[in-house]
């Protein structure tokens, strides 16, 4: 019962778009009594009539669970009185083998051979970006909602799981709407006015603060900026500015994913994914010439924006901002030079169609060479906690086994969409899944090439319905090779005894068989099918 | 030198990842080993001595012997696999894989013909219910096909359950019609041409799929070269470093 | 419509823990190398439980047999073999007095190599002390850097420049080794076995003896007095006996010898020597005169051959000693057996043109060499020639040792089956 919200988008959430508006629960609202809420003030009634049944009111009792982390859903709730607490719910956790004596035998290994705990950046005052106006601190992901305030915007509008548990923190009513009415909400001048009010008192502070260059702000300068910010709304696909055009503005992203972009021979090469919490646009500014990459929104966008000039002072105020601005803009740049001259060296038609152009850094397997002994997984579960980030199957390409590990894509298909910013590149382009991973699955699903893994593991979570008693439960974790990049080797390459793992960059390393602008053999193609019948 | 005997044999102990790569381990080990048949003969004096130094040169013999021949063999085996084998998976997945092969010849054929009389319940059911995409898969695909038999699809139906129904479900495939590529083909070619037009890509994946199974019988065949010798290497190895240490032992106690 | 064989899809077959779930090939694997050792073990314990003694590293040394199975005869737990255990029936002398280093017996003498002789010990045994040669107190006067008989061994004493023989006896091998010399019977040529026997042992030559060597040529013959007397190879107051009871004998049996007429037959040792007319007197006069006669012959010209004779008691000469060297290696064994093959003059080459007692006639080590190295290809250990322990000092009988029957039906039994059967016991 308490997961009902969820279940009821649910299968609409995975078939197709919401046109025949699934049934909502709890009590229906017509358009009238809707107009007499303030933030449906101004919609055309008749607009209101033609989406009968996509909103309904909901009222929850203290304790209720409104919605659950990694469920899918199609509905946003607005707050229309109480309070309700938003967390999650997921243990901070990578996947982990359980004990027993194989699990002795395992940390016994892993002592003998200086192997530290997984890592991940420790920056405990990090936040975690939610689907919510604000944002949930790293150590204790928990914060409150109050009236008037709208979450599950992403889940809404882009189908986004949901990324954090909500409970009722004491009897409240809210709104549950699908996207047709939020979309109308969202245009409806009232809600925007409330919404940025909204925004500018409570959550601007902590998003810029949230950005690590921008941790030095004084509050004044805050209030400056309150009012010369403004929330702007991006469908998907729309171009938020091209490479080219004049820097006016200085983005945050509050809301979606925008896709930053670079013409290139061949087409345009993906720098970078802005996700909720980043920002993109002061490039342009501060060494004050046009943009040099074109931004996009990839679904229901919203972004704070600072015009130029206001953020020109801010910089010129805080120096320090500015060099660790500075400092960012200067390793963008770097990545992206790099990147073109790395798309620009090779010729690109031959290898975008095996998939490897996408990848920076490639496991191959060498066939030749490959006693198929199994180490190199056996290796990476030893380096893993026991949970293997490396399946050793896979197409081929030439003589080399690609397998099923992460090749860190020039275009990381897997970091759209995670509900809680928790998969992201660190700083040798390898990707990392957080802690926080709550498990939706949705990176899995975006890599093409299987390379991130759904793990289940245990865990004991409080149980509902013994409060204070706990049960163990079977949670999933999403896990992706990390390059082992604490050691000098990747731990499969390592444990290859017959020197047949390795891991390359595949435009370097397949230079030869590219500069003849043919695979060596055709028996690779990325969906690649061997005719039937042409070899026994 | 009775102590260099057992830093071959401690070395192999000791866990092999980051300690030096594996690749350098398996360089030593190989090199080593080879090294100790020259130090050992020298060290007996090319003689054998009593009972226990004859069961240790044998032993040597045998082990270092058997190194060798699989050396060699991980010389060109891989190559062959590779060559022969293009449906690789991993070796001690392959009777979970062939489950799921299975299942998919069964969604191929239930997807033309209608659902077969009587299939057996265990190789319908993934046996692994947390797993279910791959089988899932191609039924997703053919579901607009389930209604019922699609019309000139007995041959296809009658070819599964005389012939490729026991070459899956086999455990050996002994002189199973389609054990032999040639003859599989010639199979596959006939069954082509007697089939409408539309039923031209199940038969196709079919093939493929008893194709992968072959594949599997083969890679199964060449594991085991590959990795048999290791069954008279790695015990006689244990045997021959516990001898060692005996032989070391009494010769300080004597 | 083909078959989805993406990389994605080939991973969703794979079950994401595999590799947890011991494979068959794996397992057997595993039992397979555990199960090894322990059959080995128990191997290990039946063999011993049975008393079988697998732990030996060969079979001992012909004369050792005895104690073949009995490991404790000589090994003690954790000391190995303790030399009190070797000189219950070895005596093991010291090799020098002044040596700073005494090797463990088992040190220099290897065990369980088979059926080989224990005394010839390696090189490296000897050379690790003659490499760099210490002493406690007197320098033995040996050379201090010996590496091996073609390393720094010295040259041999008795062939070093300056070495002579200092016999006191006159021999000249030129002379006698020449052809058709006068015989006692007619022309003979002297051959060098002619005259040098090896021993028993076929070691060393015996000593040279008038007897055998010297006397059918050069008979110590009395003279016409006495026609085909001789007298003894002994010292002159012998001679002196002798000579006076021959005549004695001869006047009495022959008493026409005493006629002077008689005295003309001429002899090869008094020819051109006048005999004075004689005028027989009486038996005692003419034996004494003949006395005089044969002595002033015989001391005056046949000793003086090869002895020096130097004034003795009263009238009498005396022989000064020879001193003939019996053995002129002290340090060193030789076998002439051994050698036997070889043609005399091949190492003694000088002897064909010795005129002087005083040349030594030995070869040089360059001559052993010639064989006796790595290139010659015969043994040339410091065994071959030298020994450690003094021989002369063992034990000559009785020693500790008894015969314990229930051993050696043990070994019989296993080693030859059929071979030394209880039924000898």
């Amino acid at each position: 019962m308490s997961t009902e919200p969820s279940a009821g988008g649910a299968p609409a959430a995975t078939a197709a778009p919401p046109e025949g508006a699934p049934k909502l629960a709890g009590e229906a609202l017509a358009a009238d009594a809707l107009l007499a809420i303030p933030i449906f003030k101004g919609i055309s009634k008749s607009l209101l009539e033609k989406n009968a049944g996509a909103v309904s009111r909901r009222r929850f009792k203290k304790g209720e669970l409104i919605c659950r982390e990694g469920d899918f859903g199609s509905t946003a709730f607005y707050v229309l009185s109480g309070k309700v607490e938003v967390y999650i719910a997921t243990p901070m956790a990578h996947v982990k083998t359980s004990g027993g004596v194989r699990g002795f035998f395992q940390k016994l290994k892993s002592f003998l051979v200086s192997k530290r705990e997984d890592p991940r950046d420790a920056r405990d005052d990090r936040l975690i970006p939610i689907d919510a106006p604000i944002d949930l601190p790293f150590l204790h992901p928990q914060a409150q909602l109050g009236e008037g305030e709208l979450f599950g915007e992403m889940t809404c509008m882009s189908r986004y799981p949901r990324s954090a548990t909500v409970r009722a923190a004491e009897d409240c009513e809210m709104l549950e709407m699908l996207s047709n009415i939020l979309s109308l909400l969202l245009k409806n001048p009232a809600f925007k006015d409330k919404a940025d009010k909204n925004y500018r008192e409570r959550a601007l502070e902590q998003h810029l603060r949230s950005l690590p260059i921008l941790k030095g702000l004084s509050s004044e300068f805050i209030d400056r900026l309150r009012s010369k910010v403004e929330l702007v709304r991006y469908d998907p696909g729309q171009v938020i500015f091209r490479q080219g055009d004049p820097s006016d503005a200085f983005y945050l992203v509050r809301i979606g994913f925008v896709k930053v972009s670079q013409q290139a021979p061949g087409g345009d090469v993906v720098l970078a994914y802005s996700e909720r919490g980043s920002h993109f646009g002061e490039m342009g500014i501060l060494a004050q010439v046009p943009r040099g990459a074109t931004c996009t929104a990839l679904d229901h966008v919203e972004l704070v924006r600072i015009p130029a000039d206001d953020f020109r002072s801010l910089v010129n105020e805080y120096p320090n901002i500015r060099q660790a601005m500075e400092l960012v803009t200067r390793a963008r740049q770097a990545e992206s030079i790099q990147r073109l001259a790395i798309t620009q060296s090779v010729p690109l038609e031959a290898f975008l169609e095996q998939g490897l152009m996408e990848a920076q850094n490639l496991l191959l397997l060498d066939l030749d060479r490959c006693t198929r002994c199994d180490e190199c997984v056996r290796a990476c579960a030893s380096a893993h906690d026991g949970v293997t980030r490396l399946i050793r199957v896979g197409l081929r390409f030439d003589r080399y086994l690609v397998p099923t590990s992460c090749r860190t894509c020039r275009d990381p298909l897997c970091m759209i969409g995670c509900p809680v910013g928790a998969i992201r590149r660190r700083h040798s382009l390898e990707i990392v899944i957080e802690d926080w991973c709550i498990g939706c699955g949705v990176c899995a699903k975006g890599c093409p090439y299987g390379n991130i893994t759904m793990h289940p593991f245990n865990v004991d979570e409080p149980d509902p319905k013994n409060p204070g008693t706990v049960k163990a439960v079977m949670k999933k974790k999403a896990t992706t090779c990390d390059l082992c990049t604490e050691h000098a080797q990747p731990a499969c390459v390592a444990a290859c005894p017959h020197e047949a793992a390795m891991r390359v960059a595949p435009h370097a390393f397949f230079s030869e068989q590219l500069s003849t602008g043919q695979p060596p053999t055709g028996r690779a193609a990325k969906e690649g099918n061997p005719a039937p019948g042409s070899k026994p | 030198m009775i102590l260099f005997c057992g830093l071959l044999g401690v070395r192999k102990k000791v866990p092999t990842w980051r300690l030096g790569n594996a690749a350098f381990w398996l360089r030593a080990h190989i090199w080593l080993g080879v090294l100790s048949v020259p130090m050992i003969l020298f060290h007996a004096g090319f003689a054998v001595g009593g009972a226990l130094t004859q069961a240790l040169m044998i032993l040597l013999a045998i082990v270092v012997a058997s190194g060798i021949h699989g050396l060699v063999l991980q010389q060109f085996l891989p190559r062959l696999m590779t060559n022969q084998v293009e449906t690789e998976t991993t070796y001690e997945q392959i009777p979970h894989v062939l489950e799921q092969l299975r299942a998919e010849a069964i969604e191929v054929v239930e997807s033309v013909c209608g659902p077969l009389q009587a299939p057996p319940e265990e190789s319908v059911a993934p046996p692994d219910p947390s797993d279910p995409s791959a089988p899932a898969k191609p039924a997703a695909k053919s579901k607009g096909k389930t209604a019922g038999p699609v019309e000139g699809s007995g041959p296809l139906k009658d070819f599964y359950l005389r012939t490729i129904q026991d070459f899956m479900a086999a455990d050996r495939l002994g002189n199973q019609i389609l054990a032999t590529p040639a003859r599989a083909r010639a199979h596959f070619a006939h069954l082509r041409k007697i089939l409408p037009p539309a039923l031209q890509d199940p038969a196709g994946r079919l093939e493929e799929i008893c194709n992968e199974r072959l594949g599997m019988e083969t890679q199964i065949k060449l594991h085991h070269w590959l990795h048999g010798w290791l069954f008279l290497h790695a015990p006689l190895s244990g045997v021959l470093i516990l001898l060692t240490v005996v032989h070391a032992l009494m010769s300080f106690k004597f | 419509m083909a078959r989805d064989r993406s990389t994605k899809a080939l991973a969703s077959r794979i079950e994401l823990d595999y590799f947890k779930h011991p494979h068959p090939w794996r397992t057997a694997m595993r039992n397979a190398t555990l199960a090894a050792p322990i059959l080995a073990a128990v191997w290990l314990l039946l063999a011993v439980m049975q008393g079988d003694d697998i732990f030996t590293s060969g079979p001992v040394a012909t004369r050792h047999r005895m104690f073949e199975n009995d490991c404790q005869a000589c090994h003690e737990p954790w000391k190995g073999v303790p030399d009190t255990k070797c000189v219950r029936c070895h005596e093991a002398p010291v090799h020098h007095g002044n040596q700073t280093f005494t090797p463990d017996c088992a040190g220099c003498h290897e065990e369980h190599k088979g059926h080989t002789r224990l005394s010839r010990t390696n090189d490296r045994h000897c050379v690790r002390c003659h490499s760099d040669l210490k002493t406690t107190g007197q320098p033995g006067g040996f050379d201090s850097s010996i590496q091996s008989f073609n390393d720094g061994h010295p040259e041999f004493a008795a062939v070093r420049p300056g070495a002579k023989d200092l016999a006191v006896v006159r021999y000249n091998h030129l002379k006698h080794m020449k052809k058709g010399l006068q015989g006692a019977t007619g022309p003979v040529t002297l051959a060098c076995t002619g005259c040098h026997f090896a021993d028993e042992a076929g070691r060393y030559m015996r000593p040279i003896t008038f007897e055998k060597q010297c006397k059918d040529c050069h008979p110590l013959a009395l003279g016409l007095c006495v026609p085909g007397a001789v007298a003894p190879h002994e010292v002159p107051a012998a001679v002196r006996a002798s000579v006076a009871q021959q005549l004695a004998v001869s006047a009495s049996q022959h008493p026409e010898r005493m006629q002077p007429a008689q005295s003309e037959s001429p002899t090869r040792l008094r020819r051109g020597t006048a005999s004075r007319p004689a005028t027989p007197v009486n038996t005692a006069e003419w034996i004494a005169r003949q006395a005089r006669e044969v002595e002033r012959q015989l001391f005056g010209k046949t000793c003086k051959l090869c002895h020096d004779l130097r004034p003795g008691k009263g009238d009498l000469q005396e022989v000064v000693p020879t001193k003939i060297p019996v053995r002129w290696m002290q340090h060193a064994t030789y076998s002439h057996r051994a050698h036997r093959t070889l043609t005399c003059s091949v190492c003694h080459a000088s002897a064909a043109r010795s005129a002087e007692t005083s040349d030594v006639l030995l070869p040089t080590a360059v001559t052993c060499l010639v064989c006796h190295s790595a290139a010659g290809g015969s043994q040339h250990g410091c065994t071959e020639c030298h020994t450690y322990h003094d021989k002369t000092k063992e034990r000559q009988a009785d020693g500790p040792m008894e015969i314990n029957p229930v051993r050696l039906i043990r070994s019989g039994n296993k080693r030859e089956q059929t071979g030394i059967g209880a039924g000898e016991f």
